[in-house]
């Protein structure tokens, strides 16, 4: 939360999540070396760590493109959400020493990139070669793939250069997501420069197999998730003569939990918590996470991204933090006779500013 | 290719170097006499930090070119609610 930058917030849990996925991308580039000269041993090293660290990104990409909708389906994968950037950054980086090697000094591991492989052999800068060595550009399959790479490299490293939440302040968080969209154009330009690329020097049926089960696993479960979304955006509350949105009944809510309905075009989070009920914008100030996924701890509505938190009644940030979203106006009615949890809840339709105290609607 | 296109390529590469370089004379100050001024949330002297923020900088320099020069700090997010808030408290 904004009280100043850090660095690099790390804390137990990310150094776990980052040592992880480490770990794991340390393993898969192995094993990938391994079995690849046990086929082939006759094969340059050179042109196998290209081939490494290059699929190790374009997996990478997979999970990190799946995290988004499997957290929309179900909050079990809310963890893998939380330090979801440096995941992205990792990849940013293998995609980069496919590209251009890794030769820093003092660092035992050197690899050569497919810049020097392929390019590197006549007059032209490498980097000239790499868009004039294949002039091909009219041709679907002689297409020079290359450039495709380029263009998802250009766009990991403009997400990568941006991933620190000053981008997120200074940007303003629709922005920084609309920006971090171009993740899918860079998927897209990937699969071609995939299939264009290492699908054509090696035509054995499984790697053509293991992109297309991508492709279609990313596709379909964006469907999926995607079809969720709309139709509960599409069950837009429309309010009564007094400018008050019917929402439900105080029993559909767990305690310390929300409802979330959408209400003036924007999803707004019920929550019922020690006995009172308030409501406030459901887009949380920092990623735009789900605040109505999230539940009220310590008295504080807390994202399920990032745990940034909301004091249910002025939806700002407890102090020193200073983020703030809009709440709205409740209040409950019964007829005075059922149980107190069979109360409606009205919500205004009209929001008010952002970090405005409301009395919560005591139950 | 021809010598056309190695020129076209060659100009093209020219230009993005000279843009980040561009960047890069602009942020270097930038990130330690001028941040605080559009970003108040900067504080301290944390080296590391302002690395980090480096290579974007020298992508969106403009952007913070302006603001430094116009004396604007940061914007806030627009979402469907808050712009409901703003019209209904300035009708």
């Amino acid at each position: 939360m904004s009280v100043g930058y850090k660095s690099i917030q790390w804390n137990r849990q990310k150094l776990i999540y980052d040592l992880i996925l480490w770990a794991s991308v340390a393993a898969y580039i192995a094993i990938f070396m391994a079995v690849t000269k046990g086929i082939d041993s006759n094969l340059d090293i050179r042109g196998v760590q290209i081939r490494a660290y290059g699929s190790a990104a374009f997996l990478l990409l997979h999970v990190i493109l799946s995290i988004g909708p499997l957290s929309r389906l179900s909050p079990k994968f809310h963890p893998l959400l939380f330090n979801r950037r440096h995941m992205g950054v990792t990849m940013f980086f293998l995609a980069l020493i496919h590209v251009v090697g890794l030769n820093l000094p003092g660092l035992p591991l050197k690899t050569t990139g497919a810049l020097t492989w392929y390019h590197d052999f006549g007059n032209l800068d490498p980097l000239v070669s790499l868009f004039v060595g294949n002039s091909h550009y009219g041709d679907f399959i002689q297409f020079p793939f290359e450039i495709l790479g380029v263009g998802a490299l250009a766009i990991f490293f403009v997400m990568a250069a941006t991933s620190h939440d000053f981008w997120l302040v200074n940007l303003t968080a629709p922005i920084w997501k609309a920006l971090h969209m171009g993740v899918y154009v860079a998927y897209g330009l990937l699969v071609g420069h995939v299939v264009l690329g290492a699908l054509q020097s090696n035509r054995h049926p499984a790697m053509t197999v293991a992109v297309g089960v991508g492709l279609v696993w990313i596709v379909g479960l964006h469907l999926l998730a995607g079809s969720r979304e709309i139709k509960q955006d599409k069950a837009t509350l429309s309010p009564s003569d007094d400018g008050f949105v019917d929402v439900g009944t105080v029993a559909e809510i767990p305690d310390n939990r929300a409802k979330v309905v959408t209400i003036s075009g924007e999803r707004v989070a019920v929550f019922k918590y020690d006995g009172k009920i308030s409501a406030v914008s459901n887009v949380c100030q920092h990623q735009n996470g789900p605040l109505g996924e999230g539940k009220v701890i310590d008295g504080c509505i807390t994202c399920p991204w990032h745990g940034y938190q909301y004091l249910p009644d002025c939806g700002a940030s407890p102090p020193p933090f200073t983020e703030r979203i809009p709440t709205f106006d409740v209040r409950l009615a019964g007829d005075g006779q059922g149980p107190v949890e069979d109360q409606r809840i009205f919500v205004r339709a009209i929001p008010n500013a952002p970090g405005t105290h409301v009395d919560p609607a005591v139950i | 290719m021809d010598g056309v296109g190695v020129a076209i390529a060659e100009t093209l590469i020219k230009i993005v170097r000279g843009y980040l370089f561009a960047g890069l004379v602009f942020s270097v100050p930038f990130v330690i006499f001028g941040i605080q001024r559009v970003d108040p949330s900067v504080k301290g002297w944390n080296v590391l930090f302002r690395v980090l923020i480096l290579p974007g900088l020298s992508v969106f320099w403009p952007l913070f070119a302006v603001r430094l020069v116009r004396g604007k700090r940061h914007p806030v997010e627009r979402t469907a609610h808050r712009l409901a808030a703003q019209s209904a408290s300035h009708p």
